[in-house]
């Protein structure tokens, strides 16, 4: 049967297990894309999305190996038979790691790569990577190095690189997970503006599903490998369906899905929480608010330039106390991450004070600094390198000087609280990215250090480990009289889990408080809940769904 | 970190733009000419020429960066050749005679033939550095892509990924001292064992990555058919100018040797050493630095990397 000429994407039937697996990745999945419009494919790490993706070109099964059985149709051709390179005339595909996909060194080569491999004529290449580079804001960078991009600029190159050959389906594989909140919504906006003047169907698998659902047309639901829901974005966000439980809902689906329509941006949803509000049908109930204890950290006046460089940080003061949460945010650049390295010694001020346990913290070398400052950086696989994840407590243990059952009792209390107890023969490097970073987070609190400080956490993660690891912080925070100092992008996190705010810009700490203080002057800052219901509920905006009431409802 | 080897440095001078061939060429020459000579009078002319060359390419600095780590491999070579060599007959330090190896000692004739040795080889490493300093990878790419598209291509990769690597073993080092490792205590050797670990994470992400990156190409076509190429580069009268440099120099090389004969240091040193030495060392001189006359004002052609 001929395929009808809007539809660009048609699978049927589709199930497909991994080689060496015995647990298929996809079952029985039917799908169908129109041109021109952008599908979301939402489901937690491990769900089949990149699967999916990957049938679209034949990566899977061509590439990977494994059994499949069902039909791929893409762009009226059957994917079943053709090869990979066939398949890329047709689909362009864009990864989540800039890292792992360019391939050339200069701007304008990587662009030309994937035009030359599929013979396109010298001539026309110079006026399609021009077009292409302009179209994604990158023109006149032809001549650069692509490693001197940032994460955003890169990801809107392997953009430009699918975009020059012409395809009639992106497929895009968490594209906006390394980008911070600017860059991603420079990419969203890129995205639905090619896509309309290029007739191209996208299929986007994303974890950011409350920042893409405005620009989606459909959702598609997937859970250990089979389609849950599959329907328009906004019976999506209604969560008005059966099967899923609201951890892969967005924050704004999950606070109004009693009282739908749910709003699907900050602005919309104003409206709702006003009209909610007028009629006495709203209210935030605050979680119970930390007792900040002794201060354990202390920064006065640091300064810090790399050297030869310009300064990072100019004059940072900051103060980290026992018992609460504090989430140092603020745009890349102002210093965050360099503030977070000098807290364990990483990095030493050229100028300023830093104090840890109310100490002077410069005579101490970083081994000695450890053991109070636990600080995970960005890729918790770093942190790796024993055969089992048991191995890695253990070492950890001997790093502080336990033996025996000292070391014994300290591995089973860590691992008990990070629920690594199935996983501690495991060896590390299988284990998913979620779950290395808890390994990580284990190694570190092995000996209990009464710091803990985490940079970008949730960078790649899905929103179920999102809401695992704020519990987690504020029960370190609540229970274990830690003080912890969460650096992050995501505003989100920071709302599930932080007492207080300090926001950085220009190597400095600008402000810092609770939510109102701190986000009355910078909005962009705070969780989309805050941003809609500040000023019309009391006694404060909502930080998290969980703080959310919605009486009456039902709605029309 | 990622100042350790030669990495190419846009400078836009006249070198940076000639054709890559043309600078291989280059390198080459002086390779050649290298091998075929083992006076130390011609090896400092050539080496004093990759000097000239560098500045003209204005990538003195890095160049010096990284040749002077290299001088310590060329005092190894030095060291190792005067202990190891026992054929010279000057006598500077007698040692204990030992089975297999005989009577040690240091002669004069050992230390010159290394430090002759040692020329040959920093004249070569120089000249390759340049090389590298000026040859845009992707430039790379596109030589070898006629001969070995793949070959080249994976080249290209490597250089492409250097500084990732590098910037991935420094987040690792940070990772680690943060679990409260020691890696900063002990001598050098001690140090160094302790970063061992380090390797550990290093490799699964390079592997990790070098498996996306291959998923990426797969994608995007690669090896799916026959290729194209876009901005072929074109060899300008320029560019063949410039290749007459090197030709000269192995012929002047070709013809000192079969002139001088090949200078003999063992059992005793002896060099030939006249007027000849000095016009032909000009001319090797002058061959080897001759392309760094060329100035941007002249046909220049297309920017690094086309």
């Amino acid at each position: 049967m001929p395929l009808a000429v809007d539809v660009a994407v048609r699978v049927r039937g589709l199930t497909y297990t991994y080689p060496g697996s015995d647990v298929p990745a996809l079952v029985g999945v039917d799908l169908e894309v129109g041109r021109g419009e952008l599908l979301l494919l939402v489901g937690e790490s491990g769900s089949g999305k990149s699967t999916l993706l990957r049938a679209l070109d034949g990566l899977v099964p061509y590439y990977y190996g494994g059994t499949i059985r069902g039909t791929v149709e893409v762009d009226g051709l059957d994917v079943g038979g053709r090869s990979v390179g066939e398949m890329a005339r047709h689909v362009g595909l864009v990864f989540q790691d800039p890292d792992r996909q360019l391939v050339m060194s200069r701007v304008d080569n990587e662009v030309a790569f994937g035009l030359e491999s599929l013979g396109t004529a010298p001539d026309d290449i110079g006026a399609r990577v021009d077009s292409a580079l302009r179209s994604v804001g990158l023109e006149g960078r032809g001549g650069d190095f692509t490693s001197e991009l940032s994460a955003g600029q890169a990801q809107r190159l392997a953009l430009a690189s699918v975009l020059a050959t012409g395809p009639a389906v992106l497929a895009l594989d968490e594209p906006l997970s390394q980008l911070d909140p600017d860059a991603a919504g420079s990419f969203l906006e890129l995205l639905e503006r090619e896509r309309a003047a290029r007739d191209v169907a996208v299929v986007m698998a994303e974890h950011r599903v409350g920042r893409c659902l405005p620009h989606a047309d459909r959702v598609v639901v997937l859970r250990g490998g089979r389609v849950a829901f599959d329907g328009t974005a906004r019976a999506f966000a209604d969560g008005a369906w059966d099967g899923i439980g609201a951890s892969v809902l967005p924050p704004l689906s999950q606070a109004f899905r009693g009282a739908p329509p749910v709003p699907l941006d900050a602005a919309s949803a104003r409206e709702r929480v006003s009209a909610l509000a007028r009629e006495g049908r709203l209210s935030v109930r605050p979680r119970a608010q930390a007792t900040a204890g002794d201060v354990l950290v202390r920064c006065s006046g640091i300064r810090f330039a790399y050297d030869g460089g310009a300064e990072v940080l100019r004059g940072a003061d900051l103060e980290l106390r026992a018992g609460e949460v504090l989430a140092l945010v603020g745009p890349n650049g102002a210093g965050k991450s360099t503030l977070a390295r000098h807290l364990n010694g990483l990095l030493r001020p050229s100028a300023g004070r830093l104090e840890v346990m109310g100490a002077d913290a410069a005579p101490r070398p970083v081994a000695s600094l450890a053991r109070d400052v636990a600080l995970l950086l960005q890729n918790p696989g770093d942190y790796l390198f024993e055969r089992t994840v048991e191995d890695e407590l253990r070492l950890s243990a001997r790093l502080r000087g336990l033996s025996g059952a000292a070391a014994a009792a300290e591995v089973a209390r860590v691992s008990g609280e990070l629920g690594l107890e199935p996983h501690m023969g495991t060896f590390s490097w299988d284990l998913s990215a979620g779950q290395r970073q808890r390994v990580a987070l284990g190694a570190l609190l092995v000996g209990a250090p009464r710091v803990l400080v985490l940079d970008e956490p949730t960078r790649g993660m899905d929103v179920a480990h999102r809401t695992a690891l704020a519990a987690i912080l504020r029960r370190e925070a609540a229970s274990a009289l830690k003080s912890v100092l969460l650096v992050t992008h995501d505003v989100e996190l920071a709302g599930l889990s932080a007492d207080r705010w300090a926001v950085m810009e220009d190597g400095r700490v600008v402000a810092e408080g609770g939510p109102s203080e701190v986000f009355r002057d910078r909005p962009a800052h705070a969780p989309v809940l805050w941003r809609a219901t500040e000023g019309f509920v009391m006694p404060r905006g909502a930080l998290c769904p969980a703080e959310v009431v919605v009486r009456g409802g039902g709605g029309p | 970190m990622c100042a350790v080897l030669p990495f190419y440095r846009d400078r836009g001078s006249a070198l940076h733009r000639l054709h890559p061939g043309a600078k291989l060429a280059l390198a080459l020459g002086v390779l050649v000419a290298s091998l075929l000579l083992s006076h130390p009078v011609y090896l400092a002319a050539i080496i004093a020429g990759t000097v000239v060359l560098a500045a003209g390419a204005r990538v003195l600095r890095e160049w010096w960066a990284f040749v002077r780590l290299f001088s310590l491999v060329a005092v190894t070579v030095v060291a190792i050749n005067a202990l190891a060599s026992m054929r010279g007959e000057t006598v500077l330090l007698e040692g204990p005679t030992l089975p297999v190896f005989g009577r040690l000692a240091i002669t004069w004739e050992g230390i010159a033939f290394g430090v002759a040795m040692a020329m040959r080889l920093l004249a070569a490493v120089s000249a390759f550095t340049v090389l590298s300093l000026t040859l845009h990878p992707d430039e790379l790419t596109r030589l070898l892509s006629r001969v070995a598209y793949r070959s080249g291509l994976a080249l290209s990769l490597s250089a492409r990924l250097y500084p990732v690597v590098m910037r991935d073993a420094a987040a690792i080092v940070d990772a680690q001292r943060s679990r409260g490792l020691d890696l900063d205590s002990g001598g050098r050797l001690a140090r160094a064992r302790k970063r061992l670990p380090v390797v550990v994470p290093l490799f699964h992400s390079s592997l990790e990555r070098a498996v996306g990156i291959a998923e990426a190409m797969e994608a995007r076509g690669f090896g799916s058919g026959p290729r194209t190429r876009w901005r072929p580069r074109r060899w300008r009268i320029i560019d063949w100018a410039i290749v007459a440099f090197p030709v000269l120099l192995c012929y002047t090389a070709t013809l000192v040797r079969s002139l001088d004969g090949a200078p003999s240091y063992y059992p005793t040193v002896e060099l030939a050493l006249d007027q000849f030495t000095v016009i032909w060392s000009l001319a090797l001189f002058a061959f080897v630095a001759g392309p760094a006359v060329l100035r941007e004002g002249q046909p220049g052609g297309d920017a690094p990397g086309r």
